[in-house]
């Protein structure tokens, strides 16, 4: 068998037209949702907490785009000021996950022996860890808000990334350049981080994308049961909840900030198979 | 005093609360064993045409079957039904008789009762003497942990002779002598509470009364009544009554209008709108005060200036239009005028009410007040929301938008119903503002403002979050309370008002009406504040 | 035959080795430890439970004891009181003794087979639960059973029409169903199916078999998409899988129908790593549960335990955390067997890390 030495930022440039057309529309939503949660402000002329007790839960209008909520406020500036908190928490997740998988998971496959044990051992409790429960119960106890509940997810979420690339790295391990290299009297941090870790690179990215979209749809959910989010914050979750009273009279209210959920879950998940697949491609290829 | 009638009535409106149990045997005979059953929407057609069942919809079903630990309107509603009150309610809110023949005023301090002769349990066991001393009691031993515990603090005792029980006081209370007409006035067995008392009212052990209908099965997701076959009274016309828990507000509008209920006792003026477009919405008064108490004891509150300030910059029209939706009439203090119907003359009242100090949404004035103050820049604080309560939330949005145009930073920290009252019973430093809505338990004047203007209360455990304290206030307060004569109290209740208005303990932002909604056709009439605890089905028309 | 899984898959680049099928069992990490036998095998996973439920229960027990009263408050329904009330209230529920105290306390009632009583509801734990098991475990038993059956058809022709209009409608369906939210899909189907278009009930469970069970259509819908992208997409990559291996090229050379290959060998093969993969879906359809149950207003252990919560319910929390802990350890367990059942290749003696 040849040993696929992947390094597959040589190959990005040749690959780049190949880009499905989905991909580029998930690419295009991710890029939109960054740029209205960093100019959100400059892109509606209604604040997003602008209030007229006086005209609640209408339907969409010229000013209006997604007619308003039980407050009055607009929901279109909402929708895109909610993309702030849509965007942070699940990116401090991802980054979490992306560094802890990445320094505990490559050094427990690497070197195997007690530190792999121990590593395993904590891995597969949490695992059985009832986690939906632990959050909700944390959250509510401790009345923490939006960051207690992002602190707890990247906690739990942690456990599968090490387990992910602690795997990758065992199969990494039995390939010939590693034991090469081993020979050859490459420090052993070398060896782990620079060249097991841009191999997996494409595993750990791909990786990040499906925290990412996990811990959108996790913090999204426990806003809707009242956790988390503070009232008054231009949420996804929290919206969909507070909006879903007035279902009856302004629909788009509870189901703009809902598909808003979908679609960006579904982006990110998007981007990150694709990111895997064409790695597999790349490596089938050879 | 009270009870936090409103907070209970409105924690209801919690999507969240799945008080809902489903039974075994309903599980069992529905899917497992296949057992037949109609559609529970053409059954209540149908049944409505036979006027034999009866399903309404409860959004929190009752925590338990028994008073003493669930008292709350929305189980009162289901409540009455099953225990029959010792005495009721006139369409005036005056006391008449019901399981309680009569009543003497023996003494400021003593109550002397008759029971009436006849009156009998479900089971068939008499309704004694015996079983309406053991019922007060239950209530005066701390160890049964009764909510409403506190309304009994003035009781010495209440003990049974032949067929009279007789209540004696420690000192004069003018609210005693509702009692037996508000919740804690449900009629409970003695014999059976006895035997069960830390479980009883559970789905093991039904709950004994002498009301128009018994407990046939008890699941939190449902109560099934039928008709109690030895009720003194005239026979009720529904053989079923059936209250459905159903927690989310949109699932229960869907309910209503899909037939599965026929009613509603549970509707949140937010949804009024949407509730009266598939149903008859009766609104009623509840004389249901929704306010903000400012802890005078802790700056920077205790600045009569930051207080003004507050209360100019908080659009209280504007709370009342959003959070409200417009079934919120606007409160000058702790009381309804329409209380002191009963001791004073309208126009009294009016002229009087008008000497209360109020400060109308302002924003220029707010922020003169605040230049004035010792906090001239603004400050922060937090408010805590009953996580449960989304009006709440609604209305702490507003607040913490109007008050940050005079610089005041607003906080508002989600916390679970419980422990968010806990705070205010602690009545630890840093109370802060704090958001209140109670109801009074009875037609009583005196009961709301001892509650929250009264030093007494401003203790642990007390109502009093203002922790505003005035010697004159309180002795007005005392006159009120154990005067015999009840335009003298209720005179004496105004000034103390009026006097507490002076120093802005409070911002008043409405009185909350009860929203009734029934199926089209359907109507309820002579509602009042005081329905929950009468029966109140002969006021339900079908026609 | 390599002599880990891992380097298997690592070493061969299976197709979809991360998203694909084995990949997700993999990457959920359904490994089993080395040189056991089964018993030895399950028993280690029951132990695990120990120290499992002891941490979290400690933990549950601790981070009560910073909620301001307790269940106090909740016990006294928002009212004003006496201070003799309250002290009789926490002398009851042992308030006052030590959190070290009321620990052992708990552990002895369950070790007795006790899960005590709900402070709030005065009913016992165990009925509490039990009371509303039957529906949650329906529910996700639909899901389950659903998903699987419409997932696996779906992979199916998707990859027997690999590229054509038909995969990439299936695929599209995968990855929307996968990415969205349970709440999101309930909200909306009520919106359409109840509100806009009212066809189907909503509200709570109904009463008698026709109605309970139109009851629980919509949510079992919402239940059985949300694991439905999954169970698509590992089918589909299993399909694939077989499809290019060499005795599906033999079999089609030696003019074997179409339809009997790929019911009798690739099918069959296939759904090893979908069974084994599915097996998780009893982990993650738990979580479905507690919104489901939320939106429809269905009384089951999903809205249970948020009543719990909100009301410091101890008993109920600490009787949760077992029945959760529970289920999830017999899932796992449940996953691991198939695997082993499903492909005798896999043995417990074989898989060493």
């Amino acid at each position: 068998m040849i040993a696929p030495v992947t390094l597959p930022h040589r190959r990005l440039g040749s690959r780049f037209a190949r880009i499905p057309i989905l991909v580029a529309l998930a690419w295009l939503f991710v890029l939109a949702s960054l740029v209205a949660a960093l100019f959100g402000h400059l892109i509606t002329h209604i604040s997003p907490s602008a209030q007229d007790p006086f005209s609640i839960a209408t339907l969409p209008t010229g000013t209006h785009l997604l007619g308003t909520d039980g407050l009055g406020r607009d929901v279109f500036s909402r929708v895109v000021a909610g993309s702030t908190s849509a965007l942070v928490g699940p990116l401090v997740v991802a980054c979490s996950g992306f560094l802890l998988s990445g320094l505990v998971g490559i050094w427990a496959g690497y070197s195997g022996g007690l530190v792999d044990t121990i590593t395993m051992r904590i891995v597969d409790f949490m695992f059985a860890l009832p986690g939906l429960l632990i959050t909700i119960v944390v959250v509510t106890l401790v009345q923490g808000g939006y960051w207690l509940a992002v602190g707890i997810l990247c906690v739990l979420n942690v456990q599968g990334d090490i387990r992910l690339i602690r795997s990758a790295t065992l199969a990494q391990r039995a390939l010939p350049y590693v034991e090469a290299e081993r020979i050859t009297g490459i420090p052993r941090w070398r060896i782990m981080y620079r060249h097991i870790g841009r191999n997996i690179l494409p595993i750990l990215l791909a990786d990040f994308a499906i925290d990412f979209a996990g811990a959108l749809v996790a913090l999204a959910g426990l806003a809707f049961l009242g956790l988390g989010a503070q009232p008054g914050t231009a949420d996804w979750g929290l919206m969909l909840t507070e909006n879903e009273q007035i279902l009856f009279q302004n629909p788009w209210a509870a189901l703009a900030p809902g598909l808003a959920i979908v679609v960006l879950a579904t982006s990110v998940n998007l981007i990150g198979d694709f990111i895997y697949e064409r790695r597999r491609a790349a490596s089938v290829e050879r | 005093m009270t009870q936090q009638r409103t907070e209970r009535a409105r924690r209801a409106f919690s999507r969240r609360r799945i008080g809902g149990l489903l039974a075994t045997t309903c599980l069992a005979g529905g899917i497992a064993l296949a057992a037949g059953g109609t559609a529970a929407a053409s059954n209540a057609t149908a049944a409505s045409g036979a006027g034999s069942t009866l399903t309404l919809g409860l959004q929190t079903g009752p925590r338990t079957l028994f008073v003493p630990t669930d008292y709350s309107t929305e189980a009162s509603w289901v409540m009455v039904l099953i225990q029959g009150q010792m005495l009721t309610y006139g369409s005036h809110s005056q006391l008449e008789p019901a399981i309680l023949s009569s009543w003497k005023e023996v003494s400021p301090t003593k109550y002397v009762y008759t029971v009436r002769p006849g009156v009998k349990f479900s089971d068939g066991n008499p309704v004694t003497a015996a079983d309406i001393a053991y019922t007060y009691n239950l209530q005066l031993n701390p160890k049964v942990g009764a909510q409403e515990a506190s309304l009994f603090t003035s009781v010495k005792s209440a003990t049974a002779q032949g067929n009279h029980v007789i209540v004696t006081l420690k000192h004069p209370d003018s609210l005693v002598k509702f009692l037996p007409a508000s919740i804690a006035g449900f009629v409970y067995e003695k014999a059976s509470v006895e035997k069960n008392l830390a479980n009883y009212g559970t789905p093991n052990v039904l709950p004994v009364g002498a009301g128009p209908y018994m407990v046939s099965q008890y699941t939190p997701a449902q109560v099934t009544l039928v008709r109690n076959p030895y009720y003194y009274g005239a026979k009720p016309k529904w053989s079923t009554i059936v209250f459905k828990t159903i927690p989310n507000p949109e699932t229960l509008l869907l309910a209503l209008r899909s037939g599965e209920i026929q009613g509603t006792f549970s509707v949140e003026a937010g949804q009024a709108k949407q509730f009266k477009t598939f149903s008859n919405l009766i609104s009623f008064p509840l004389d249901a005060w929704i306010g903000l108490t400012m802890d005078m004891s802790q700056k920077p509150f205790s600045d009569i200036n930051v207080r003004k300030a507050l209360y100019y910059a908080t659009d209280v029209k504007g709370i009342q239009a959003a959070v409200g939706g417009g079934y919120w009439s606007p409160a000058a203090s702790v009381n309804d005028p329409s209380i002191y119907a009963a001791s004073l003359p309208k126009s009294t009242v009016t002229s009087l009410y008008r000497k209360i100090q109020t400060f109308p949404f302002s924003i220029a004035k707010a922020k003169a007040a605040i230049a004035a103050s010792s906090v001239p820049h603004g400050f922060s604080t937090t408010l805590n929301v009953p996580e449960d309560d989304p009006a709440d939330s609604l209305t702490a949005q507003i607040l913490k938008n109007d008050w940050a145009k005079i610089g005041v930073k607003l906080n508002i920290r989600l916390m679970p119903g419980g422990p968010r009252f806990q705070v205010i019973l602690n009545h630890k430093p840093n109370l802060g503002v704090q958001i209140i809505g109670n109801a009074p338990d009875a037609p009583d004047p005196h009961e709301m403002p001892w509650e929250y203007f009264s030093s007494q209360q401003a203790a642990v455990n007390g109502n009093n979050s203002s922790n505003y304290r005035n010697p004159t206030v309180d002795r007005l307060l005392n006159t009120a309370e154990r005067s015999s004569n009840a335009k003298l109290a209720a005179l004496d209740t105004i000034k103390a008002e009026i006097l507490a208005s002076q120093s802005v303990p409070v911002i008043n932002l409405g009185f909350e009406d009860g929203l009734i909604a029934v199926k089209k056709g359907w109507s309820f009439t002579n509602l009042t504040a005081f329905s929950p605890t009468t029966n109140w089905l002969s006021d339900l028309h079908t026609n | 035959m390599p002599d880990t899984l891992e380097q298997t898959e690592g070493a061969r680049q299976e197709p979809g080795a991360l998203t694909g099928a084995r990949g997700i069992a993999w990457r959920l990490g359904r490994r089993a430890g080395s040189e056991q036998t089964l018993a030895s095998y399950a028993l280690r996973r029951v132990l695990l439970l120990i120290p499992l439920v002891f941490v979290v229960t400690v933990v549950v027990f601790l981070l009560s004891s910073i909620v301001p009263g307790g269940p106090v408050a909740a016990l006294l329904g928002g009212h004003a009181t006496n201070t003799a009330t309250v002290n009789a209230i926490r002398a009851r529920y042992h308030l006052n003794d030590s959190l070290f105290s009321q620990y052992i306390a708990w552990v002895g009632q369950v070790l007795h087979g006790n899960l005590g009583t709900s402070i709030y509801t005065s009913q016992p734990v165990s009925q509490e639960i039990l009371n509303r098991l039957p529906v949650t475990l329906i529910l996700n038993a639909v899901a389950i059973v659903v998903s699987i059956i419409v997932g696996v058809s779906l992979g199916m022709v998707a990859a027997r029409f690999r590229g054509g209009r038909v995969d990439r409608i299936a695929v599209g369906i995968s990855i929307v169903t996968s990415s969205a939210p349970s709440y999101v899909l309930a909200i909306a189907l009520v919106y359409l199916l109840a509100i806009k278009y009212p066809i189907l009930p909503v509200e709570g469970l109904g009463t008698g078999l026709s109605s309970e069970a139109e009851h629980l259509i919509l949510p079992a819908i919402v239940m059985a998409l949300a694991p439905l992208g999954f169970v698509t997409k590992i089918a589909r990559a299993a399909m694939l899988e077989q499809l290019s291996t060499d005795y599906v090229a033999f079999a089609r050379a030696r003019g074997i129908p179409r339809r009997r290959i790929y019911l009798r060998y690739v099918l069959r093969n296939a759904l090893v790593p979908i069974l084994t993969a599915s097996g998780l879906l009893i982990v993650t359809a738990l979580t479905a549960t507690v919104f489901v149950e939320d939106v429809f207003g269905i009384p089951g252990l999903g809205g249970l335990l948020v009543d719990a919560v909100e009301n410091t319910d101890i008993p109920v929390i600490q009787g949760l955390v077992l029945v959760t802990a529970i289920w999830v350890v017999i899932a796992n367990i449940l996953i691991d067997l198939l695997y082993v059942v499903i492909d005798p290749r896999v043995s417990f003696g074989r898989l060493s890390t």
